[in-house]
């Protein structure tokens, strides 16, 4: 191949080579995500897509792109040449087809395998260095990661092609095959016909002890991943190379799996015995920090610096002299893979703390971080409350001579919830002897928007100062030698780490055990890896799925070993330095670093990983979960793992955790992860999981479009009808009602007591309509909860219209929330229709409500006529019902439209129908009838009459307790002090009336007019309405 | 609040368990109307009844029995002389 000048690499980790010297690339995963897509791809996109594909949270997703485009032009473009050609709308990245390693090999298998000799065929293999874009996982963005796995699966179906072709050439020269079937079996662990293949080649080269282990090694895998199979191709070739007469000498050839390196060193595993070399400068200033806060200020301080630098072994310094003066310490790390986990970092910290301090806490409030510190009540559950108390506990601990510290370390990776926290106790904190430390990669902050957030707040306001951790000097570096080994030549490996710390150390150790010094951090760790006992690499890889750090519990669960076995295996990891346990916690393990930990993961192929995560994934759901803390690792291994199934549930799960602590980007993130998976599943499964996730995702996040979504939220309530769920369709008619209404607390969405009550009732589905419909009646006739009252019509009008009977109670209730909304048209129409159905059941009292309500509209919209031509047929129908306050009010009604229309001498019969009403102890019917003869006779005049009339209607709203009819009672009497001229009684009504709340909007606008018409004749503008 | 009188008559003895279930099927409605059951008064030969609830007014009684399908006479409100507090 001829060599481009730019030379791009995704057969392995991402890296790009300019006339053959590599190029540094930006430490942002997303823009270095995106440099691959936009490499791989190999076509122009519109921004909006790459906006959506990495930055959909985003505040400014467009300036995210701007930002992550502008550091992949240094590394793309020359001078001579652009090939990151961007405009308004679209971007692209102009590749020869020699400049990306990926297109092409698969040119060149595009033209068959036949066409390619075996030299050619070995030359295509070797470009491959690992997996596609190794190391450079997005979990969080399930697009982007959807899209990496599939061209994983091809590049590796490709690599798999090249291997086996290699593999059956080579047959004839083992030696030179096994490193190709080797190879095979790595990237594709569950083949059984790959590991057949090579446990032959191994015999016939005489290999006998390493076929041994590699058939132990491959039963053991398929074992525990539940994949063995007896009558196999492994168990298979195995049976047959047992059968051959051992006619080669056995060769005993080392191999990754014997017995490790002699020479041991013994690691440290207690960060504060670590050695410490150089850096005094940078340990006084932050021990200065101490003494600062120690004045009685907040001090804030970031350190900065690329990875393995050397940060958390800065930060460990200060954090042992913060001990050493007796100070409390906050103290924790984030965790990439624990994004999804909120509060984590909080939570870690609070339990590393010793009993007694925690004790001092408000346990109530803080057990939603701390279950195991006893159940909380509906009160204590508020984010007020838990934010507080961990402010307090800061505060409580906080004192000149001893600071309180806050030490959170890699806060490029932490979740939004943290950062939240972080801020909030930052604020409250501002005048208290308090100290916060973070440690970041300063490359990697950018793609944490909750982080940059706080960040930015902090440095708008003065109070951070930050420090970037520069490389160890080549002194430094020959004294960190000295102190380990004084084996290692101390110029080759400042030259080989750069000064980085972590390579530097790691270097000195290989050098000191005698090991071949690698190129890079990852052949290092590599190559230690490759030297353990295959039980350790064993355990190694399972520790590495549960996370960077986890706990032994978990492994004895996954691992097919006894309990010494993994003991060993876990001393012998924990003497290469790769693990040690945490501090404070026997039963907890950590990776020695992140670095070591993402090595070792990426090492594992992806369907092995896939199936390793499936396997953690069905242990954890074994486990008691009862506060959903499992949930939010279960929600992660099973869907990496993927099971749909448990996945959705787990996710579902994990956002009503998340919500429980208020962590609503976290919910919003599950629900998402869980929307994406969820049409895998079967119904009634899938209807079920997808409103329970909208509803999560809804409440963390209220929509940009509420009505649009409230659409297609009514569109899945109709299909949970259709797939037999009415539970769940009543639980989407609630999220449309509040997403329409815009008020209601999805929170209260179950409302227990009124659905366990809907549910008692029986009937069939018309029958059930009504009822449902009823109680929407109830609600909005009492004014209350009336986003719930949307939520049940919504619903009962569904059921009648799947039972093809149209319910009188349906329509009615809408038209009472529509007259209550103000949309009086809308109300008309509801009633009208109300008012048919019910002459056509022929039910009088229906009949008779209906119009009750017609009438209430026609007087509202100022139509006497159409009111009284109602109120005639009203009082009709009332005569005929017997028991009741229908007669009453139907007389009440007529008598009190013609005195509307002026007539007069109807006051006499209004007078009686009036005392009817009171007699049958109709209140609400009454304080109607009252209001709107007061609000006449205050129009004509009559202000003794009409003030008697509103202060009675007055005082049955109090009684009832409904706004609408207490609000317009007092406005009428506002109205007659204004009338009458009396300033006290003008400021005192105005006042009563200012505090009711929640009335209908078509009082509204009188309440506001007669506000402000008392505000004018005063002259005091504080009576206008707010 | 008022104490409001509800007279029912059944063609066929009616089992006071039966119309209790009824009306319990309706709590969170009567809560919602703030009625609160006091105590029911039954003939001998069960066909006639007196329920008494407390209640803002009898026609919140009224609409409760009407969502419950529970069937009455006559509803009123009652002034209540206590013989002992007179």
């Amino acid at each position: 191949m001829s060599v481009a000048a730019l030379q791009v690499q995704v057969l392995g980790p991402l890296s790009v080579q300019r006339d053959g010297e590599p190029v540094r690339l930006p430490q942002s995963k997303k823009t270095r995500g995106l440099l691959a897509y936009l490499a791989i791809t190999g076509r122009s996109h519109r921004r909006d897509r790459l906006c959506s594909l990495l930055w959909d949270v985003a505040d400014d997703p467009r300036g995210a792109l701007r930002w992550s485009l502008s550091k992949i032009r240094p590394v793309v473009d020359t001078e001579a040449q652009r090939r990151l050609i961007a405009d308004r709308e679209n971007v692209e990245l102009d590749l020869d087809e020699t400049s990306l390693d990926w297109r092409w090999v698969r040119k060149a298998l595009d033209s068959g395998l036949e066409s390619l000799s075996t030299e050619r065929l070995k030359e295509l293999e070797s470009i491959f260095e690992g997996e596609l874009l190794e190391g450079l996982d997005l979990i969080d963005f399930d697009e982007f990661t959807a899209w990496c796995a599939a061209e994983r699966e091809h590049a590796r179906n490709m690599h798999t092609t090249l291997l086996r072709a290699l593999v059956e050439r080579l047959a004839s020269t083992p030696d030179e095959a096994l490193p190709f079937a080797r190879e095979l079996v790595r990237i594709d662990p569950m083949s059984e016909d790959a590991r057949a293949r090579l446990i032959q080649l191994l015999v016939i080269a005489g290999r006998r002890n390493e076929a041994r282990a590699q058939y132990e090694s491959a039963s053991r895998l398929l074992s525990e991943l539940g994949a063995k199979n007896a009558t196999g191709p492994l168990e298979t070739a195995w049976r047959e190379v047992n059968q051959r007469a051992d006619a080669a000498e056995e060769e005993v050839a080392p191999t990754p799996a014997t017995a490790p390196a002699s020479t041991e060193t013994t690691t440290q595993s207690a960060r504060s015995h670590d050695v410490f070399v150089g850096r005094q400068a940078e340990r006084s200033r932050l021990i200065s920090l101490l003494d600062k806060a120690g004045e009685g200020r907040l001090t804030i301080f970031m350190l900065k610096g690329e990875s393995g630098v050397g940060k958390t072994r800065l930060l460990a310094e200060l954090s042992d002299e913060a001990k050493r003066r007796g100070c409390t310490v906050f103290e924790a790390s984030a965790y990439e893979a624990e994004a999804g986990r909120p509060y984590g970092p909080w939570i870690d910290a609070l339990r590393r703390l010793p009993q007694e301090i925690v004790s001092e806490a408000n346990a109530a409030a803080l057990s939603p971080l701390l279950p195991e510190l006893g159940d909380a009540t509906e009160t204590d559950l508020s984010r007020d409350r838990l934010f507080g108390s961990v402010v307090d506990l800061v505060a409580k601990r906080a004192r000149p001579e001893a600071p309180t510290l806050l030490l959170f370390d890699d806060i490029h990776w932490c979740d939004d919830a943290t950062a939240e926290l972080l801020h909030y106790v930052a604020r409250m904190s501002l005048a208290q002897p308090v100290a916060i430390v973070f440690g970041a990669r300063d490359g990697e902050l950018i793609d944490n928007e909750s982080a940059m957030r706080i960040l930015r707040s902090f440095r708008r306001d003065g109070l951070i100062s930050e420090h970037l951790l520069l490389p160890l000097t080549a002194t430094d570096v020959a004294e960190l030698i000295r102190t380990l080994h004084g084996k290692a030549d101390a110029a080759e490996v400042f030259n080989l780490s750069g000064g980085n710390a972590l390579m530097a150390r790691e270097l000195a150790h290989a050098s000191g055990a005698g090991e071949m010094v690698p190129g890079s951090l990852r052949e290092l760790i590599g190559d230690r890896i490759d030297r353990l006992a295959p039980e350790s690499r064993n355990v190694l890889r399972w520790g590495a799925v549960l996370g960077p750090t986890f706990a032994v519990g978990r492994l004895t669960e996954l691992v097919s070993l006894d309990f010494d076995a993994l003991m060993n295996a876990l001393a012998e990891l924990e003497r290469r330095a790769l693990l040690g346990s945490t501090p404070n916690s026997a039963e907890m393990y950590a990776f020695h670093h992140a670095l070591v930990h993402q090595v070792v993961y990426s090492q594992i192929s992806e369907p092995r990983r896939k199936l390793m995560h499936l396997r953690v994934a069905k242990v954890l759901h074994e486990w008691d979960d009862p506060d959903g803390a499992i949930a939010i690792e279960l929600a992660h291994h099973a869907s990496v793992g993927g099971d749909a199934s448990l996945a959705v549930r787990a996710c579902v799960a994990a956002g009503h955790r998340c919500r429980r602590v208020f962590a609503n980007s976290e919910a919003f993130t599950h629900a998402r992860r869980g929307l994406r998976l969820v049409d895998q599943l079967p119904n009634p499964e899938r209807i079920q999981s997808r409103i329970e996730l909208e509803l999560i995702s809804i409440a963390a996040r209220w929509p940009d479009d509420p009505d649009a979504e409230s659409t297609r939220i009514e569109g899945l309530a109709e299909e949970a009808l259709d797939a037999g769920c009415p539970e769940h369709a009543r639980l989407a008619f609630t999220v449309v009602s509040t997403l329409r209404w815009h008020e209601g607390s999805l929170r209260d969405a179950h409302r227990l007591s009124l659905r366990a009550e809907l549910a008692s009732r029986e009937g069939d589905d018309h029958t059930r309509a009504i009822g449902i419909a009823e109680t929407a009646r109830c609600l909005v006739i009492l004014e209350r909860d009336l986003a719930q009252a949307e939520a049940l019509l919504l619903e009962a009008r569904a059921l009648t219209d799947r039972s093809g009977e149209a319910a009188w109670a349906v329509f009615d209730g809408v038209g009472l929330l529509r007259l209550h909304a103000g949309a009086l048209d809308e109300a008309k129409a509801a009633f009208e229709e109300a008012w048919r159905i019910a002459k056509k059941r022929g039910d009088r009292l229906e009949e008779f409500m209906a119009l009750e309500h017609l009438v209430m509209v026609s007087i509202h919209c100022r139509d006497p006529e159409e009111a009284c031509q109602h109120a005639k047929e009203l009082a009709a129908i009332g005569e005929k019902l017997r028991e009741g306050s229908e007669g009453p009010l139907g007389r009440a009604m007529l008598a009190l439209c013609r005195y509307q229309k002026g007539e007069m001498d109807h006051r006499r019969a209004l007078e009686d129908a009036l005392e009817e009403l009171r007699n049958a102890d109709a209140k609400q019917r009454l304080a109607f009838v009252l209001t709107q003869a007061a609000a006449v006779e205050s129009e004509r005049g009559d202000l003794e009459s009409a003030a008697a009339r509103a202060a009675e209607a007055e005082a049955i709203g109090r009684i009832l307790q409904q706004p609408s009819e207490s609000a317009l009672a007092r406005a009428v009497l506002l109205r007659i002090a204004r009338e009458e001229g009396d300033l006290a009684a003008i400021r005192r009504q105005a006042e009563e009336l200012r505090e009711i709340s929640g009335y209908a909007k078509h009082v509204g606008v009188i309440v506001e007019r007669e506000l402000a018409a008392a505000a004018a004749a005063t002259g005091q503008k504080d009576l206008e309405a707010e | 609040m008022a104490r409001v009188m509800v007279e029912r008559k059944f063609d066929e003895a009616e089992s006071f368990e039966d119309l209790q279930a009824r009306e319990d099927s309706f709590v969170w409605c009567a809560e919602q109307h703030q009625v609160t059951f006091i105590r029911s008064y039954f003939s001998k030969d069960r066909k006639r009844m007196i329920c008494e609830y407390e209640a803002p007014d009898a026609e919140s009684v009224r609409k409760l029995q009407r969502t419950a399908s529970m069937p009455f006479d006559r509803i009123w409100t009652a002034l209540v002389f206590d013989w002992e507090a007179s």
